[in-house]
């Protein structure tokens, strides 16, 4: 039986190890999802990923009941985040491992292939405000209205910044060659 | 784009709703079109957007560390929790040490001298008792015209006991100060022996 959130974190609170369990088997892939994106690294995604459950799990004791708990979950992720590549500009850039750690889906064609390549390449050389609206969206399929408090934007900016987000990755896609040009159609003032 | 209808139902079509307005307004506007088409491409690439899968055991190693830190917070809580209260009650404890032993009591009787000093005293009460009266006597033959009574006997202590050291030396000293004590009693001497008889 599923336990919702709120039930979840009151048991968190009273220190039942299932239901921190629950909890974390609830949410880790969501953030660890999204520190790979945004940390496109294995290792430190992994770190932080650990380190955001840790905060979350020190602060449950703030997060407002009458909201729901993943935008809380994903902004503290985001921040961490932030932090984290912070932290990292100051150090020398440590390998990316990016490619190793993503499961495809079963692709058998090669040009398939590439452009899973490719479209993921694109994702990570996104701007990092950009990356992080494209990914709560489109991978972890989060509405505006979340994506805005997680990130603590106003909805239009959010908008804005996942137009912006696909055209980049669209453009980049037919520089490429990996979409048809072709299906352009000359507009009337052409 | 410059077509702002265009430009909502896209998103909107990107959002997940349905096409129909957009294909609508593909009929008239040819950017809309060729921007539909686009998305639909994009759509497409996006789902071969591989999900970045957790790997076998993170989950278990957040676990392992939410309990670890779990516990170590509640430790912590209960050593912030504690540290005052045993703090004040060492501090009760050395309050209550510090008044019964420290201050002196007035309730509590007086400790009784130690017999060796009490002893000590009451022999040089003695002394100094038998040292007065031999000085009367002395002074009493010094001057037979002067009616000298109520002279108390010397009580000198036996021979052989604990103050003989003590009297020899007191008898050393006033040996020491017989030149000024006998000018002091030849003076008084003359003294007596130049008033008149009705004085006397």
């Amino acid at each position: 039986m599923s336990v919702d959130d709120a039930a979840l974190v009151r048991l968190c609170l009273l220190g039942n190890p299932d239901a921190i369990g629950i909890l974390v088997a609830r949410y880790h892939s969501d953030v660890f999802g999204m520190c790979v994106r945004l940390l496109r690294h294995q290792q430190d995604a992994e770190d932080v990923t650990q380190e955001v459950f840790l905060r979350v799990f020190r602060s449950l004791e703030r997060w407002d009941s009458t909201r729901p708990l993943r935008p809380w979950i994903v902004g503290i992720a985001i921040n961490r985040c932030r932090t984290w590549l912070g932290l990292r500009s100051r150090r020398p850039e440590t390998v990316d491992f990016l490619d190793e750690t993503l499961v495809a889906p079963n692709v058998n064609a090669n040009e398939t292939r590439e452009l899973s390549a490719e479209i993921q390449s694109a994702v990570q050389d996104l701007r990092e405000d950009y990356r992080t609206v494209f990914v709560l969206f489109h991978e972890q399929g989060q509405g505006y209205e979340d994506i805005a408090r997680a990130i603590d934007r106003p909805v239009g900016t959010v908008k804005t910044w996942l137009h912006r987000a696909r055209m980049e990755i669209l453009e980049r896609l037919k520089r490429r060659g990996l979409v048809e040009e072709e299906t352009r159609r000359p507009t009337s003032g052409e | 784009m410059t077509c702002r209808v265009c430009d909502e139902l896209i998103v909107a079509y990107m959002d997940g709703e349905s096409p129909d307005a957009l294909d609508a307004h593909a009929l008239i506007c040819p950017e809309s079109a060729r921007h539909r088409a686009d998305t639909d491409q994009l759509l497409a690439a996006l789902s071969l957007l591989p999900r970045p899968e957790p790997p076998v055991g993170l989950a278990q190693r957040i676990v392992h560390a939410v309990r670890k830190d779990f516990r170590q917070r509640n430790q912590a809580r209960q050593l912030r929790w504690m540290a005052p209260l045993v703090l004040t009650t060492v501090a009760g404890l050395f309050f209550t040490f510090g008044i019964v032993f420290l201050t002196p009591d007035i309730t509590r009787p007086a400790t009784p001298e130690p017999i060796a000093i009490q002893e000590g005293v009451n022999q040089a009460r003695d002394e100094v008792a038998s040292l007065t009266i031999r000085t009367a006597q002395e002074t009493a033959r010094l001057f037979p015209h002067v009616e000298v009574s109520n002279l108390v006997p010397p009580q000198m202590p036996e021979q052989g006991s604990p103050l003989q050291p003590f009297r020899e030396a007191g008898e050393i000293v006033s040996s020491g100060l017989q030149p000024l004590t006998d000018p002091a009693c030849r003076a008084m001497s003359l003294f007596f022996r130049d008033l008149p008889v009705d004085a006397r």
